[in-house]
């Protein structure tokens, strides 16, 4: 299993700071945002920093990426405002 | 100077370091809840001449974060207000104004400074600042607020990574998202923080490291990211210097 980990607005929308994930790419990740917390939450995750073990995707083959298990994948905010 | 003392003890300032400090130029990039933050940083910390860029006049629902201002300024521009406050702080800081919206066209100007601290409001003039500064080699200071979260990303001269590597799809922004003045407080602060570090020569702790605090939590969480491979602004950028060589 790997493991999910959301910061910021996407904890409050799906309600957990971490929860496990069986794993395949970061895009069924978002799919699975999307299916079981909603659209919201699928778009707060998308626009998020996503790193798995602290490589930003965008590095690793982006939505493509694969999630093994025991990766940690965490979303953080982007900050757009001042 | 008198006004010094107390800060010439810490390491990094002694020796020096302070008169590094009045030797240096700052452009701020936005006058509002980050600006209004940073400014004071900046100018507690001596730097020496701070420019200040921002097209906009300050309104009723700013002054929740914008603490150099007061219902008396509303409807001033707040480079003017921001200046005006920074010559009553520090008479002996000095300070250039650019009442404007920064563009491609004008964005040379930060050709004319040390360091930029972007505490703007939108992700599309972050990157354009972003492009300016990596191609001039000056290193850049990012922050933004989002709620009861903020973030931080110093951008190091010379090889990346840069925003663009961070906000590679740079949609629009949330023209009013939530701004809370406490927010704006720490992450404004924390750069002007970041830019006292980086113009004493000491940026080993933050290069690539992207910030984040939990304003609710009181957390900070970091990443540290790479360059994105093929980036069209920091690789390009560390290209021309390596045929530079």
């Amino acid at each position: 299993m790997a493991y999910l980990k959301y910061y910021g607005e996407l904890r409050e929308l799906t309600g957990a700071e971490q929860e496990t994930y069986p794993g395949d790419d970061i895009k069924e990740c978002l799919k699975h945002i999307k299916t079981v917390y909603g659209k919201e939450a699928y778009a707060e995750a998308k626009r998020s920093l996503i790193t798995v073990n602290g490589k930003g995707i965008l590095n690793t083959g982006n939505y493509r990426t694969r999630i093994q298990d025991q990766d940690e994948i965490r979303f953080l905010p982007l900050c757009g405002g001042g | 100077m008198q006004r010094y003392n107390r800060q010439e003890k810490l390491k990094y300032l002694q020796g020096g370091g302070q008169k590094k400090l009045f030797a240096a130029s700052v452009l701020l990039a936005g006058a509002g809840g980050l600006g209004c933050s940073v400014l004071p940083g900046l100018a507690g910390a001596g730097i020496g001449r701070i420019g200040i860029v921002d097209d906009d006049r300050i309104t009723f629902d700013n002054l929740n974060r914008q603490f150099l201002y007061t219902p008396a300024d509303v409807g001033r521009q707040k480079t003017e207000a921001a200046a005006a406050w920074l010559a009553r702080f520090s008479p002996d800081i000095r300070s250039e104004i650019y009442t404007h919206r920064l563009t491609r066209e004008n964005a040379d100007l930060v050709e004319d400074f040390d360091l930029v601290v972007a505490a703007v409001d939108n992700i599309e003039t972050r990157q354009l600042l972003n492009e300016a500064c990596v191609r001039r080699g000056i290193p850049l200071i990012d922050g933004g607020i989002c709620g009861w979260g903020g973030s931080l990303f110093y951008v190091k001269p010379g090889g990346g990574p840069c925003l663009a590597c961070l906000y590679p799809q740079a949609d629009k922004t949330d023209t009013e998202p939530a701004a809370f003045g406490t927010m704006a407080g720490i992450i404004g602060m924390a750069q002007a923080q970041m830019a006292v570090l980086a113009l004493t020569g000491h940026t080993e702790g933050f290069e690539g490291k992207y910030i984040w605090f939990d304003g609710v939590r009181m957390e900070f969480h970091h990443t540290v990211i790479k360059p994105q491979s093929g980036c069209a602004i920091c690789g390009e950028y560390a290209k021309e210097q390596a045929g530079n060589v």
